[in-house]
């Protein structure tokens, strides 16, 4: 019978998995196949090879360097933004409705700020980074101020009584209170910052200038020069770093969850 | 616990300042949109405002672009049923991991977690392979399938779920309540705060896709809005920007005001 | 209300994306100018000119007098037909014998004068006088042996006649006369601007046709000037007026077009709209496309061009431009 529970609950998940599986888990197993292989229809293992031309090749190498430098850039220049605005706002009726106007550009197409900026001239590493905190900024505020407003106010006062300062409540009680969100948030951004792959294609185009040739540009300029082995070398390249990322991410702080 | 707060100019100096850096674009390109397409010289205050408050490119937009609402159809055809199918997937899912234990739950996140790390473009190649072995390249359901399978969906939505506490469930299935019926009476409306914000951001995403057409339906007839902004490149006015933009804005504003009505964040 | 405003607005975000979908086809249907179309065919360019001629003798006589004497008597005037015998002019014969022996006293003192010349081996000029005086000398001894009468040797014409009765004559051209039995020739010219290697051509003479066979014309001034030897029997008067209808058929080329379907831009160059198919989101459309062309040579229905051409737009309902709309009217 607890089999049979168990079974029933799996029917709930299981439309969605496999829908995941078969066209996002098989595609990354194809992926790795595709690794190895020396040639694009067939399946003939060429071992490292795909790897070797692909570490050895410049424009890979620039992508990488500057997918790093960039997601360092934007994900810590927004989770220090969205913070500081969280730490000088108070959560009052009327700064929660002024925030919620201001996280609509998350929600905007990116053709809207495209074309604000198509004449502006700007270093384009720093026209990218404007353009996703002007994205994401309001949202990441909005979201952790409304999840500030679940936090019980005997904390607070709690800390009050010990004669603790504004900026220690908010380091040793708000910020840990928030971190699972936080933690969300930037796990988020991550997926975000390879969103932007539009805003580039659409104020760029196809090769955009060697400053802001990401991993996303090499995938797709590959993709369109039919060279699939070196675009899946370069997929599990760049994915293994993320994904360790990632997972120290999620493994930090999680004993230091309140919620 | 006054203070605890900031002071009142601040707080007003920063909105203002972040405002002013959120909503200038936002605020140009709608008064570019009233621009008068032909440009005129502005010799007297006349000319002026007939220059630069004019519904010119409005007019043209809304009546003398058939490209535009045929793309904004194909935006509609692409965006809605994605949209309804993700949301229907993923309600269910959430909810069939909130039954299970911890363990099957994080293992499975943890999977859907790496999964949604993937950049799209990574799997454009294999993606297409699977698509074409259906025998679904270049229709709109390629588009529909892989956007309402995205794990990101149900790594976000159960984020957004995750404080519906157990025990209502089990309450539910000690009274005799089938899975199915704890599902549509009791978690759904439940999720439906969730669901909604889950909705407006899905929604908008769906709304400015660019990559999955190009590369999946790869049918001029069939790419959505933001397909012939990309190919356009400028010759599309500030009024068609504006007009995309408008179904997005105005679900956004009244579903989050609802939200934050029901989480009692206004009151 | 306020539970159902999703489904309202959405209800009429609907209703408004298609009435603005409708009326942006309704106008762009209404925009399209309506072409009809051809393509280049194989023809050849056909050019007919007319042009005035005339008719000219072939030889003129002309009659010059080596004295002035008075002129008794006008038998025939300037366009007068004359057959051979016919009296002209009678010339005061008392004028003749007087220029006569002064001549001759001229002639025997040019005879002394040669001779001292040939004598010292001189010059010879006076050798020259004398032989031109004698051959006055004779003229006059022939019109004076005939009473002072000129008359028409053969059949001609009087061309001109430059004296009067009762008047002396001032010793240049009394009479110029055209030759029938000699020929005509007809003469015509044609600008430079309409200038073409005819490929054929008939004279105009009266109420008859007649086919010419065109020689190679000559430059001169500006025009082009054909001159064709007429045969027949038939007399004319100088200059007689004839009507030259030319025609010009070149070989056939491969590719001609409508001379409709050819425009001009500001600087002159030549171009036609040819229509393309394009796929737009709304299915295939038509445009028009701004083409320049080479005329290799024209007609005034055709025009010659130097590559193939197809869907060339030959008439609008409307002014076209580069990359327009159009919709095609079926054949």
């Amino acid at each position: 019978m607890g089999y049979w529970r168990k079974a029933k609950k799996l029917f709930f998940v299981l439309p969605s998995m496999a829908g995941t599986i078969l066209f996002y888990l098989f595609p990354l197993c194809y992926c790795f196949l595709y690794a190895f292989s020396r040639t694009p229809g067939r399946f003939t293992l060429g071992g490292l090879e795909n790897y070797n031309s692909l570490f050895h090749s410049d424009s890979f190498r620039l992508a990488l360097g500057n997918t790093w430098l960039m997601m360092a850039a934007c994900v810590g220049s927004l989770a220090v933004l969205s913070l500081f605005f969280v730490y000088i706002l108070d959560a009052s009726k009327g700064v929660l409705g002024v925030l919620v106007v201001l996280s609509m550009p998350m929600l905007l197409p990116a053709t809207l700020i495209t074309r604000c900026m198509e004449g502006v001239e700007l270093a384009p590493r720093l026209m990218l980074l404007l353009i996703y905190l002007w994205k994401y900024t309001g949202f990441h505020v909005l979201l952790l101020k409304m999840m500030e407003l679940t936090m019980s106010p005997e904390w607070i006062e709690a800390a009050v009584l010990e004669h603790a300062r504004k900026w220690q409540v908010f380091c040793k009680i708000k910020c840990w209170y928030l971190w699972p969100y936080i933690r969300f948030l930037l796990i988020f951004d991550g997926i975000c910052f390879f969103r932007l792959f539009r805003e580039s294609y659409l104020l760029y185009g196809e090769y955009p200038p060697d400053e802001v040739y990401v991993v996303s540009n090499f995938f797709f300029n590959n993709f369109q020069n039919l060279n699939y082995q070196r675009l899946s070398a370069a997929a599990i390249a760049a994915l293994i770093p993320v994904l360790i990322l990632n997972g120290l991410l999620l493994k930090v702080g999680r004993k230091h969850e309140m919620v | 616990m006054r203070w605890y707060r900031t002071p009142r100019a601040v707080q007003r100096g920063a909105l203002i300042l972040f405002g002013g850096f959120v909503m200038a674009p936002l605020v140009w390109v709608l008064l570019r949109s009233f621009e008068n397409p032909v440009p005129y010289k502005a010799e007297n205050f006349f000319m002026f405002l007939y220059r630069y408050l004019s519904p010119g490119q409005y007019i043209d937009v809304l009546f003398h672009n058939l490209e535009y609402w045929i793309s904004y159809w194909n935006t509609l055809f692409l965006t809605v049923p994605t949209l309804l199918l993700a949301m229907f997937l993923v309600s269910l899912a959430a909810y069939g991991l909130t039954t299970m234990g911890d363990k099957a739950q994080n293992r499975i996140l943890a999977g859907y977690a790496v999964l949604a790390l993937l950049p799209m473009q990574m799997l454009l190649v294999p993606q297409l392979i699977a698509l074409s072995n259906m025998h679904l390249r270049g229709s709109r359901l390629a588009v529909i399938l892989i956007g309402s399978f995205t794990p990101w969906h149900l790594f976000f939505l159960h984020r957004l779920c995750r404080r519906v506490p157990d025990s209502v469930f089990e309450m539910a299935r000690i009274e005799g309540a089938g899975e199915l019926t704890i599902f549509c009476r009791i978690a759904l409306p439940q999720m439906r705060m969730g669901l909604l914000v889950f909705g407006i951001i899905v929604s908008a995403d769906l709304w400015g896709m660019v990559e999955e057409p190009l590369v999946y339906i790869q049918d001029i007839t069939k790419y959505p809005l933001s397909v012939l902004f990309a190919k356009a490149r400028g010759e599309l006015s500030y009024a068609g920007a504006v007009l995309f933009s408008l179904p997005v804005v105005v679900l956004f504003l009244n579903g989050i005001w609802g939200v934050m009505e029901k989480e009692g964040i206004q009151g | 209300m306020k539970k159902y405003w999703f489904v309202m607005v959405a209800a009429g975000m609907l209703l408004a994306i298609g009435a603005c979908t409708l009326i942006s086809a309704k106008n762009y249907a209404e925009d399209l100018a309506v072409v009809t179309l051809t393509s280049t065919a194989p023809n050849a360019i056909r050019e007919e000119l007319t042009v005035d001629g005339e008719i000219f003798y072939e030889e003129i006589s002309e009659i010059k007098l080596p004295t002035s004497c008075t002129v008794e008597e006008v038998f025939a005037g300037e366009g007068a037909w004359l057959e051979a015998g016919d009296l002209i002019l009678r010339l005061k014969e008392s004028d003749l014998q007087i220029a006569y022996y002064e001549m001759l006293l001229q002639a025997e003192s040019l005879e002394e004068t040669a001779e001292a010349e040939a004598e010292e081996f001189r010059g010879g000029l006076a050798a020259w006088q004398l032989v031109r005086l004698r051959e006055e000398m004779e003229i006059l001894e022939e019109l004076i042996s005939q009473e002072g009468l000129i008359c028409a040797r053969e059949e001609a014409y009087v061309i001109y006649q430059g004296c009067e009765e009762g008047k002396r004559t001032d010793g240049e051209t009394v009479l110029k006369l055209g030759l029938p039995e000699k020929g005509y020739r007809l003469e015509w010219a044609v600008d430079m601007s309409g200038f073409r290697e005819f490929t054929s051509g008939s004279a105009v003479i009266g109420k008859d046709k007649r086919k010419l066979a065109l020689g190679q014309p000559v430059y001169k001034n500006g025009s082009y000037r054909y001159s064709v030897r007429l045969e027949g029997e038939e007399r004319y008067a100088q200059g007689y007026p004839v009507r030259i209808e030319l025609q010009y058929v070149s070989e056939e080329y491969p590719m001609t077009i409508p001379s409709s379907c050819v425009r001009y831009d500001g600087t002159g160059a030549a171009y036609v709209y040819e229509v393309v198919e394009q796929q737009r989101n709304f299915g295939k459309e038509y445009v028009v496309w701004k083409t320049g062309i080479t005329i290799e040579d024209q007609d005034e229905k055709k025009v010659v061009v130097k590559a193939a051409l197809t869907n060339v737009v030959v008439r609008s309902s409307k002014e076209l431009a580069d990359m327009d709309a159009v919709a095609v009217l079926e054949d």
